[in-house]
């Protein structure tokens, strides 16, 4: 870490640990003694996320999980530990699968907050401290454990006071001028005397709903039933919180423990329940419920504010309409995949097939005007331009007839040329040829056609890249 | 009750509906024609070299989202930037390019039939059979949705092999190219079926400047000499028939 100038260590590996340096040394001081020691940048935003990631899988154990100051997890296990199969077994997992992810952590259990942090701290990993030992086991830990003000633990220190044991002995009236009120409420805290507040971490609401059934169901016609009353609590639950699903997803578990899932996107966020019911419908048709299923999961994985609409006076059958639109891109979205459901935005490109960018109907964005080109574009855009001429003839002027669609036409010039250079910095294969030269010409029956030269050392060569009809 | 009211309702009872609606094409010749222009709630059909272009035209004049169902095959698509040079608004058009036509052609009855779309643009390699037509007028008959069939066919000038097809569209069209320059395009329209008359030739205009669409000629049936005209002679000299 950088401070003034300084550079200083803010965490250290257990063995530099073990070295006897601590964190808050300068680098300058422990590279003198360790000069092979290696370090890293502190990312203290990193490490906040981090642990922020480590709370939320905390919450797999106790829905009431909380950070403390430092990188320090609390977890109320209070009710939750028999789940898990007893307290010292909720233990054992903890630290388990912490050190699966790679973290080295000290476990400690206690009735009261502080105590919890001092046995983490200073008493024996993963100690489990019950109410009626705590007096007896708390007698050796350092006055430390106490987590009371620098000032005041110093203090403690001078005066030869270094158990919490020692503390305890004290009367009280005298030690409250000793190391203050804040000291003796610690204390307090510590044996639960006193109450300490706790800020959970509050958890986003999980829009799931899922339904058992004891009798599995067997008919399509019975999922889709099923599935209407999840989707009529999902949506009376979003409707409290005015949001609207963006994406959902249904579970269905069949008695042979195989899942089913289907997913749905929306254009815009919805709690219409037949729409919703409509989306997932259709994917049913393809939907083998085998032995039955017999459990049914909804979630709501993405939901959005649902703006209200403004609705004018005169004004209902656009409003109207425009609900339709919304409904008719989601089907057709969820019908053949959401990627095949296009808008066309402008680009800024010269090359004629980079002047336009395709996206997802279901995922609008503002709409931008269209640059006209300088040059006629052809209405009609080849995806792959067409040569017009047979293999082996080469001809640098504008050929007088071409082949094309299995036959010769005729062409006559209309206008050109006018040349488009490839973009220097993209190597695009189709442009690898260099710069075009196009010309509009019209064949003997009627068709407008764009074309282009591409020449290189060797030949030239003809395409047909658009047409005006 | 005249006689012209009695007649819309006519129609609109063969369609199904309560009411005709239509999209005029602005050009007084043309919608008397097809009886005031172009049925909604109906598809129609575009071949010949320049299908794609009058297609266009009509789409302008509708309006609203316009969905381009696609076969992805096809290798001559709409570019955005020329619908906009075009007079177009390339932001309204909502694309779906599939490989497989059963996948194109149940895309196409579920946007016909949701009343979302101005104009649903179809556009197939080959001509659909009257089954699969029909089927989608069906989807289309109570919205005012303009369906349009493009089957351009670029290698072709002829009507001719479209005359054996008897698609359940209410209108087909055969468009060309006549000649082009830089202010205006000149079309020969050509239409070939037409439930509401009987079928029509028009030379029109499309000016660049305003992308507004002129009458150059009228080439009426009465004034077509069979005999000197190949261009859809065998159609007129049926329908005489």
């Amino acid at each position: 870490m950088h401070e003034a100038n300084r550079m200083f260590v803010s965490a250290l590996s257990r063995n530099a640990g073990n070295m006897g340096f601590t964190p808050g040394m300068s680098l300058a001081d422990i590279r003198a003694a360790a000069p092979d020691m290696l370090y890293y940048d502190a990312n203290p935003m990193k490490d906040a996320k981090c642990l922020r990631n480590l709370l939320r899988w905390a919450s797999r154990f106790t829905p009431r999980v909380a950070r403390g100051d430092g990188q320090n997890l609390y977890l109320d296990i209070a009710g939750a530990s028999h789940l898990f199969g007893g307290v010292q077994t909720l233990l054992e997992t903890i630290q388990n699968q912490l050190t699966a992810f790679g973290f080295t952590a000290r476990l400690g259990l206690a009735d009261s907050k502080a105590a919890a942090w001092g046995f983490a701290h200073y008493g024996k990993n993963q100690s489990n401290i019950r109410a009626d030992t705590l007096q007896d086991t708390a007698k050796n830990l350092p006055v430390e454990a106490l987590q009371m003000s620098h000032a005041s633990t110093a203090f403690c220190r001078r005066l030869g006071l270094k158990t919490i044991e020692a503390l305890r002995k004290l009367p009280r009236a005298t030690l409250a001028n000793r190391i203050g009120l804040d000291g003796l409420k610690r204390l307090d805290q510590f044996f639960g005397e006193q109450a300490e507040v706790t800020k959970f971490a509050r958890h986003k609401e999980r829009l799931i709903e899922e339904q058992q059934f004891p009798d599995p169901l067997a008919t399509n016609a019975g999922v889709e039933a099923a599935l209407e009353a999840l989707l009529e609590r999902l949506c009376q639950r979003l409707s409290v919180l005015q949001q609207g699903v963006r994406n959902a997803r249904l579970l269905l578990e069949r008695v042979d423990h195989d899942t089913i899932e289907f997913s749905i996107q929306l254009v815009r966020p919805s709690i219409n329940k037949l729409m919703l019911l409509r989306l997932f419908s259709h994917h049913f048709e393809t939907l083998d419920v085998g032995f039955g299923i017999e459990r049914m999961v909804l979630m709501a994985e993405q939901t959005a504010p649902i703006s209200a609409r403004q609705m004018g006076l005169n004004d209902t059958t656009s409003n109207n309409h425009g609900e339709l639109l919304d409904g008719l891109i989601n089907r057709l979205s969820n019908m053949f995949g959401h990627q095949y459901v296009q808008r066309f935005s402008p680009a800024d490109s010269h090359i004629p097939e980079r002047a336009f960018s395709r996206e997802f109907a279901l995922y609008p964005s503002a709409p931008q005007s269209w640059i006209t080109p300088f040059g006629k574009r052809p209405l009609r855009l080849l995806k792959k331009p067409v040569s017009v001429l047979l293999n082996d003839k080469i001809e640098p002027n504008m050929p007088e007839t071409i082949f094309w669609h299995n036959r010769e036409c005729h062409i006559s010039l209309l206008s050109g040329p006018e040349r488009i250079e490839p973009d220097w910095w993209r190597d695009d294969p189709d442009w690898r040829n260099g710069t075009r030269d196009y010309w509009w010409v019209k064949t003997d029956f009627g068709a407008l056609l764009w074309l282009y030269r591409v020449c290189d050392q060797q030949k030239t060569q003809w395409f047909i890249h658009g047409l005006g009809s | 009750m005249s006689l012209d009211t009695l007649k819309e309702q006519i129609i609109a009872l063969e369609m199904g509906r309560s009411e005709r609606r239509v999209l005029p094409l602005g050009l007084l010749a043309i919608d008397d024609a097809l009886q005031g222009g172009l049925d909604l709630g109906a598809v129609h059909e575009f071949t010949g070299t320049a299908a794609a272009l009058f297609a266009q035209l009509i789409v302008q004049r509708r309006g609203g989202t316009t969905f381009w169902l696609a076969n992805a095959r096809i290798n001559e698509q709409y570019y955005p930037p020329a619908l906009a040079q075009y007079g177009a608004k390339p932001e309204d058009f909502i694309s779906l390019f599939l490989q497989n036509t059963q996948d194109l052609l149940s895309a196409a009855y579920e946007v016909l039939a949701a009343k979302a779309a101005g104009c649903v643009l179809i556009e197939v390699s080959r001509p659909l059979n009257q089954i699969q037509a029909r089927k989608l007028q069906i989807a289309v008959q109570d919205t005012n949705t303009l369906g349009l069939i493009i089957n351009a066919d670029y290698a072709r000038n002829s009507v001719q092999a479209d005359e054996g097809l008897l698609g359940s569209t209410l209108t087909r069209w055969h468009v060309s190219v006549l000649d082009w320059n830089s202010k205006r395009t000149q079309l020969k329209l050509y239409l070939a079926k037409n439930r509401r008359g009987s079928p029509r030739h028009w030379i029109v205009e499309i000016d660049h400047a305003t992308h507004h669409l002129h009458l150059a000629a009228i080439s009426g049936e009465r004034t077509l000499n069979p005999a000197q005209q190949g261009f859809g002679a065998q159609a007129l000299r049926s329908h005489h028939a």
